[in-house]
């Protein structure tokens, strides 16, 4: 199990190439990437920072979680910080399990989870200047309560 | 009972500080950490509802007491958690 945040590029197929073993028969990976616009504004990059301890024990708890509701124990997942541009790579996860469909629900559980409970922020730089992203306010329960479940 | 609080990214500007020493009563809360807070930045008050606060890295609700020591942070939205 590999729960990191990194300052330098990800390499999704090396997160494959380690949790592949003779026993799985499936290997799926997740990319997520800094895209060219957000909320119909041209995006030129992206700052991602992190409460990195937390962040990293969050990742771990995504982690287990997964070990729980999935029986996958072969995980990575990387999340970089810093300066990222269009197209690079801001998080990278390889789930791998004897048979498909464990992995495919590892790599999309990841996915989400990370977004909910990780402790990452961004910042998007535009033509019209930066802001911090918050997409969860209409979701999210009350952030006095304690941490939001799974879904 | 003095609190030492990390401030991240958007919380962070708001303070000017990657840490900010707050006064609470011992064996004060969550809730009076934030209402320390709003009276000492008033930005935070119409936007508490939306930062969590961890205690020793997990988010700890408002009835959550505080003790000597802890590790405490302000964890403003983090990025992306619409749900898909």
């Amino acid at each position: 199990m590999i729960c990191r945040i990194v300052e330098t590029p990800i390499d999704v197929q090396a997160l494959a190439a380690q949790v592949e073993e003779a026993g799985a028969g499936a290997v799926c990976t997740f990319a997520g990437l800094v895209r060219n616009h957000s909320r119909g504004q041209r995006v030129t990059h992206l700052e991602y920072h992190a409460y990195r301890e937390m962040a990293e024990k969050k990742l771990r708890q995504v982690a287990e979680e997964i070990a729980e509701r999935f029986g996958v124990t072969r995980l990575a997942v990387e999340h970089r910080v810093g300066v990222l541009r269009i197209g690079e790579v801001a998080v990278g996860i390889a789930a791998a399990s004897p048979h498909r469909d464990a992995a495919f629900k590892a790599c999309r559980y990841a996915i989400d989870r990370i977004k909910q409970i990780v402790p990452i922020w961004k910042k998007e730089f535009g033509e019209d200047g930066a802001v911090w992203v918050e997409e969860c306010a209409v979701d999210a329960p009350s952030a006095r309560e304690s941490e939001p479940p799974p879904n | 009972m003095r609190v030492s609080v990390k401030c991240f990214a958007w919380a962070r500007e708001v303070t000017g500080e990657e840490e900010v020493s707050v006064e609470i009563p011992e064996g004060g809360t969550v809730a009076d950490l934030r209402g320390r807070l709003e009276e000492r930045f008033p930005v935070f008050a119409g936007r508490m509802e939306s930062i969590a606060v961890s205690v020793n890295q997990e988010f700890s609700g408002d009835k959550a007491r505080i003790r000597p020591g802890d590790e405490v942070a302000l964890i403003p939205p983090i990025s992306g958690g619409r749900r898909p």
